[in-house]
């Protein structure tokens, strides 16, 4: 298997360079490739519904009717599967506002439908009639095409021009898709007034890389001599073959931290009228560009005077100086007073003063806040900037503003980064909600720097099974669960979904055969969960003559492993760490003694990556189990994927094994 | 002069009555919400267009009922929203904000790339963080599509922890213009009242306690407070209609829908030509089924009145694609100049839609279909899948009331209903288990029926890479590598499916020490439980209609002999019925399991005697047998 890096970029262009390494195919629209409409199917992957043949992009600038973007795409799909037709349905999003001169503009739909009839090609034409415009929400709009006469069998072809205002924003690139590409290129052709930063993800090959210089007319001016002024450019060329499909997995932060994309940031303008103008380009002008920014910095010096009086209350009520009381009563106070409504953002969307007065906010208002507050009290609190797990990973050598989509507070105690998120109310201080665990975070500060996110809260289950062995099938006795970390927030989320009532009432069924249980919902200092529970278990052991089998671990037995498929190729991104310990402890019944049991083993995954445990031991008529379960690494690589999902198979098949006891 | 004041007060405190401490404390049992006031007057002008009037007064009690502080107005071509207000208030009834225009936004509910439709929503979310709070609001809407009244629910939404203080419906009429009505289990009864030269007919509701909704009961929509209403004479666009009868409804759509089924010379030669040799009515339908399903696609486009009208039968010849009405009439097209006649069928589709009020005409549908009778059964048609074996309704369109378009109107008539025996699971696996307890599985299943439609469809819209997927999570096998698969498909009326799994399996049997543990219902053991509920409210109603019979022989390794073998269970019940044996025959034990369940409706009070069989299934699945190594 290929090795695959996680994340594998070029940095942006600052030589020219060129590579052809695979010529580019010569593809006209209208002129259909007779091989493609006979293919059957793809000589890749013979199971796919449709294949992207052909996926074209170009990217150019006019300055003659004020600063546009004039985009051209070309495509062309092989519909090989019944399934495979709703790649004959195209949807084109575009960017509409009331003002016409603001509207992007979508225009020059072209396409065929390419049939093999009779061993000729039919090619029906795609009429104005099979085109339609739909507002999708007050700022988007969708031209949706549904192309003609499409069958299995079937070629697509469609071409169009999107005409852009929006100058400083270039659509992304995306090489990869659901299906297979046979051959993917973007040219884009960037005149010198504009420095676009380009951005690579991905880990397939290019067939085509080339950056080149030239000089052209972008706008109608003569010079005094009346010759036209040609200004200099930038052209690129990309190109990749033959790439596979790419779709989400389980325990991915997102698809698009892996599919081959090309981003475009603007980096800088240099216009002769209004000079240079710099946008983000490293990480230090983030941090310079977030505290000018009128939604962040500025929202947050603002707030000052609302924060010191937030503060004042705080003080009067603590009664301390100590750091630990007075940051987790702030923290207490701002997360039990504004509501989170649900939206990831990096900056404030409202006036800071206005949200703590409504009592709800975005992520970056609640901690904005949060750090005002800390501010006021005298701490050296900052913001830290950050990516959602959805949302994709930074890269720590290329900056991207528009990469970041969220906000959260940040203190150095003892010496230590001390991370708050106020909108989730079921981590502890110093706990990030799972979505925030992407690795890093940049610190927006005086002195800006990285910031670690990995957790050092675990997932991490407790449980004690203590139960005497009673005739008839039944046990009777009780059981604790303790959930801890990100056993808990989980856990509490999701009896806050259901109800504890209905939550404990579920409980009941988690075994079939409880009897009479009685639960109890409680809570450690720091409020982690924990359930407790009297009970007697029904037809919780096998009994055969003289004997009696049982699974010691009953309901904790784990049955399936999350990991089916025979390998990855992409890394497994857990999050946090995980434990899970059981144990468990029988009296026998008096006339019985144990006859056979499972061995103790320790299984250990190379540089102790985890483990498993499991220790058995019997006497005086009782018997004593051990089952613990521990990964040690938030993220494991694709190479570690076969040796982690033979660590879960080791557990299960030990934890399925039974005690036999025997009559005296 | 005091006088007046103090009526003014009064009359403040009674019109405004915002304040969340004058609800009742039975209403607020179990309530996430309490409806103070909520008016829906349906004012007719005409047989053409009529003004509907919305007004709200809710208290959210706490976070779980901020579903209702989310104001969502559907609209299309035919109705137009205006006059969103709506004015928040805490609990003491003080006002603490207005909704603003720049508040309310507006989205298409077009169902994704595949659908062109306009269909509208305008939403504004008015919900708070303090608890409670209340929210007042109205709007109105401008209506010309009269072949709909409103159908009143009660409860707003049939929301469950909802209570209602009091609730109102007004029809009003211009006098001689008629309507229908039917009252469904509500408590009070119709007032009529005459006005001027008007009709008014209103339903009042006041203090329903909140519910909560039960699993496995009859669908909800059928059971709550409701008011189906519907109109006699009616205009949309330029047609014009009269309903009293299914007969009329299918009398209107075949009006709205005549004279566009004719097809293009050219295919209608074509259609001839593919069938010149077929004598067989049934082989020359398939023979335009197969044409249909290989060059045509369903693409939902329902822009104005093509929400109830057709394509021409032209137009999908030329594009190639239609939605659900289009297909259909495509596909009669097709039959009519074979000379076989066939009627569009007006069904509501879905597995889990509530079946239409059979005793209140008035259009209920949301899909067609078609049907073809022939000379000894009726032959049905799904126009819209490129897939569905040829004559098969299934649990989209089968087994419900559909209104027969006919030349003389339409005729109310049952689809097709799958039998238990129909429905299913046919498993024999041979599992041979090696010295280390690892083993290799040769598994052929076939499904037929209800229950092939899920591996029907996994075959059809899936990889290789994901159907794979999709069994290893279907399997729910604790160490399982899947070394061949395939699934095969017999397009008969009643399709079969037929699954073959080969499979190497670690920790199917557990050894420890010198015993060896099989539970040898690994395929398909139930597990989930439905909760014991004392209280039982509402009937328990079953779906599953199947039979499923697993053999299994499991080969054992040389040099062991039975320790344990659990005894046979069986049990009958009117929901159900269960038997599983296991049986040992030199190195081989055989499994036997064979579960019917049949579909149907039972009082509330025997719910528990349901719980109580699924749990002696659950308990029987999970018996295990042990085998010893010879000494």
């Amino acid at each position: 298997m290929k090795k695959i890096a996680v994340l594998l970029l070029l940095t942006t262009y600052s030589h020219f360079i060129s590579a052809q390494l695979i010529p580019e195919p010569k593809v006209k629209f209208g002129e259909y490739n007779m091989e493609d409409v006979t293919m059957k199917s793809y000589a890749k992957d013979s199971s796919v519904d449709a294949v992207v043949l052909y996926d074209y992009g170009s990217y150019e600038y006019d300055f003659n009717s004020g600063l546009t973007v004039n985009y051209i795409f070309h495509q062309r799909i092989k519909i090989l599967r019944k399934s495979g037709l709703r790649w004959a349905s195209i949807n084109i999003p575009f960017f509409w506002d009331s003002n016409p001169d603001k509207q992007e503009i979508v225009k020059d739909i072209k396409g065929f439908t390419y049939n093999l009839e009779d061993g000729g090609v039919v090619v029906t034409e795609l009429k104005k009639t099979s085109v339609f415009e739909e507002k999708s929400s007050s700022k988007y709009r969708d031209i949706k095409i549904a192309f003609p006469q499409v069958k299995e069998g079937s070629v697509i072809e469609l071409t169009y021009k999107i005409q852009s205002p929006l100058w400083y924003y270039l659509r992304t690139w995306k090489f990869q898709k659901s299906i297979p590409v046979v051959w993917s290129a973007i040219k884009a052709i960037i005149p010198g007034y504009f420095d676009f930063k380009l951005t690579y993800f991905g880990f397939q090959p290019f067939a085509i890389k080339e950056v080149k210089d030239g000089k052209s007319v972008f706008w109608s001016r003569s010079d005094e001599r009346g010759r036209l002024i040609e200004d200099p450019y930038l052209s690129y060329h990309f190109a990749m073959q033959d790439v596979p499909a790419i779709r989400e997995d389980d325990y991915m932060t997102t698809v698009e931290d892996y599919r081959s994309s090309i981003h475009f940031e603007l980096a800088k303008t240099i216009f002769p009228t209004s000079g240079e103008r710099n946008y983000s380009i490293t990480y230090n002008d983030v941090t310079k560009t977030l505290l000018e920014y009128p939604d962040f910095g500025v929202a947050l010096r603002k707030f000052g005077k609302t924060a010191r009086k937030i503060s004042a209350d705080i003080l009067a009520q603590s009664n301390t100086k100590d750091t630990l009381t007075l940051v987790s009563a702030a923290y207490e106070h701002i997360r039990n007073t504004i509501t989170w409504n649900g939206e990831n953002r990096l900056m404030a969307t409202e006036k800071l003063e206005d949200v703590y007065e409504k009592k709800s906010g975005n992520s970056a208002e609640i901690n904005l806040i949060l750090v005002g507050v800390l501010q006021e009290l005298g701490f050296d609190a900052n913001p830290v900037v950050l990516s959602t797990r959805a949302n994709g990973k930074l890269i720590p050598d290329i900056a991207l503003l528009d990469r970041f989509n969220y906000s959260i507070a940040q203190l150095v105690v003892n010496g230590k980064d001390f991370l708050l998120d106020a909108t989730d109310r079921y981590v502890k201080m110093n706990m990030l909600p799972k979505r925030c665990l992407n690795e890093r975070g940049w610190l927006i500060s005086k002195k800006p720097r990285w910031v670690s996110l990995t957790p050092t809260n675990k997932k991490q289950t407790t449980t004690f099974l203590t139960f005497s062995i009673e005739e008839e099938q039944q046990l009777k006795g009780q059981f604790f669960e303790s959930y801890l970390g990100y056993a808990s927030t989980e856990k509490k989320a999701e009896i806050e979904r259901v109800g504890q009532d209905k939550y404990m009432e579920s409980l009941k069924n988690i075994y079939p055969s409880f009897e009479d249980p009685i639960f109890t919902y409680k809570e450690n200092e720091a409020k982690e969960a924990r359930i407790e529970c009297e009970t007697k278990v029904n037809e919780a052991y096998t009994i055969a003559g003289e004997r009696i089998f049982i699974q010691p671990l009953l309901w904790k037995t784990q049955q399936v492993n999350p990991f089916t498929k025979a390998d990855r190729q992409y890394p497994v991104d857990l999050g946090y760490n995980i434990q899970e310990l059981v144990i468990a402890k029988y009296t026998l019944p008096v006339n019985y003694s144990v006859e056979s049991m499972p061995a103790s083993i320790s299984v250990t995954l190379p540089e102790n990556k985890g483990r498993y445990q499991y220790t058995i031991k019997a006497e005086n008529g009782k018997v004593e189990v051990m089952s613990q379960f521990t990964l040690v690494r938030p993220i494991f690589s694709a190479d570690d994927y076969i040796t982690l999902r033979e660590l879960y198979t080791r557990m299960i098949a030990k934890q399925n094994e039974q005690i036999v006891l025997k009559k005296n | 002069m005091k006088y007046l004041i103090l009526l003014l007060i009064g009359f403040q405190s009674i019109a405004q009555d915002f304040s969340a401490a004058n609800i009742p404390a039975e209403l607020k049992e179990k309530a996430h919400a309490v409806v103070r006031n909520h008016e829906t007057e349906f004012y007719v002008k005409d047989i053409g267009e009529a003004v509907m009037k919305i007004k709200g007064t809710i208290t959210i009690l706490d976070e779980k009922g901020n579903d209702h502080a989310n104001l969502v107005v559907g609209y299309d071509k035919f109705t137009k929203v205006s006059n969103i207000e709506a004015r928040i208030y805490d609990a003491n009834g003080k006002q603490i904000k207005k909704l603003k225009k720049g508040d309310i936004e507006s989205f298409s509910t077009s169902s994704g790339q595949n659908s062109i439709e306009d269909n509208y929503v305008k939403v504004a979310s008015l919900t708070q963080s303090t608890y409670p709070y209340t929210i007042d609001y109205s709007y109105e809407y401008s209506y010309k599509n009269m072949m709909f009244y409103p159908v009143w629910e009660a409860i707003l939404d049939n929301a469950e922890f909802t209570a209602v203080e009091k609730a109102l419906l007004k029809v009003s009429l211009p006098d001689g213009l008629q309507f229908r009505y039917k009252e469904q289990n509500m408590p009070t009864k119709v007032v009529m009242t005459k006005e001027d030269d008007r009709l008014n007919y209103s339903w009042i509701v006041t203090n329903l306690k909140a519910i909560e909704k039960e699993p496995n009961s009859p669908h909800y929509s059928l059971i709550m407070p409701t008011v189906y209403t519907a109109p006699t004479d009616f205009k949309i666009d330029d047609y014009t209609g009269n309903i009293n009868s299914w007969n009329d409804i299918g009398k209107f759509y075949g009006a709205l829908n005549s004279n566009r089924d004719q097809l293009p010379a050219e295919l209608s030669a074509k259609i001839k030509d593919l069938v010149k040799n077929e004598t067989d009515v049934t082989n020359k339908v398939r023979k335009v089924y197969e044409y249909l399903q290989a060059n045509t696609r369903y693409v939902s486009i329902q822009l104005g009145i093509g929400g109830w009208q057709s394509m021409k039968a032209t137009e999908v010849a030329t594009k190639g694609y239609g939605d659900c009405k289009a297909l259909t009439n495509f596909t009669k097209a097709m039959l009519k100049d074979l000379s076989i006649p066939s009627y569009i069928a007006l069904v509501r589709a879905g597995e889990d839609r509530a079946e239409i009020q059979a005793d209140f005409p008035s259009f209920q549908f949301n899909h067609v279909i078609l049907c073809v009778p022939m000379f000894k059964d009726t032959l049905w048609l799904e126009c819209t899948s490129q897939n569905n074996p040829y004559g098969y309704l299934g649990s989209f369109t089968g087994d419900r009331n559909v209104v027969l378009v006919t030349e003389n109107g339409g005729k109310l008539i049952k689809t097709p209903t799958y039998k238990h025996t129909d429905n299913q699971l046919l498993r024999n696996a041979t599992i041979e288990i090696k010295d280390n307890g690892e083993a290799v599985a040769d598994i052929k299943t076939e499904y037929t029926g209800l229950q092939q439609e899920i591996y029907a469809e996994v075959a059809h819209s899936l990889s290789n890479d994901d159907q794979k997927k999709w069994l290893y999570k279907n399997l729910s096998l604790p160490s399982v590598e899947i070394i061949n698969f395939s699934l095969n498909e017999k397009k008969e009326r009643l399709p079969i499916v037929e699954e073959k799994l080969n499979l190497h399996l670690r920790n199917i049997a557990n050894k420890s020490g010198s015993r060896l543990f099989i539970t040898p219902n690994i395929l398909n053991q139930q597990r989930r439980l439905p909760i014991v509920n004392a209280n039982r409210k509402t009937e328990l109603e079953l779906d599953g209609n199947y039979l499923d019979i697993d053999n299994i022989a499991f080969k054992i390794p040389k040099g062991y002999a039975a320790e344990y073998l659990p005894e046979p269970t069986k049990i009958e019940t009117k929901f159900g019925k269960y038997t599983s044996k296991v049986e040992m025959k030199d190195d081989v034990i055989i499994y036997n399991r064979e579960v019917s369940m049949f579909k149907g409706r039972h009082a509330a009070a025997t719910y528990n005697e349901w719980v109580d069989f699924k749990k002696k299934m659950v308990k029987a699945d999970k018996n295990q047998v042990v085998l010893v190594a010879k000494p």
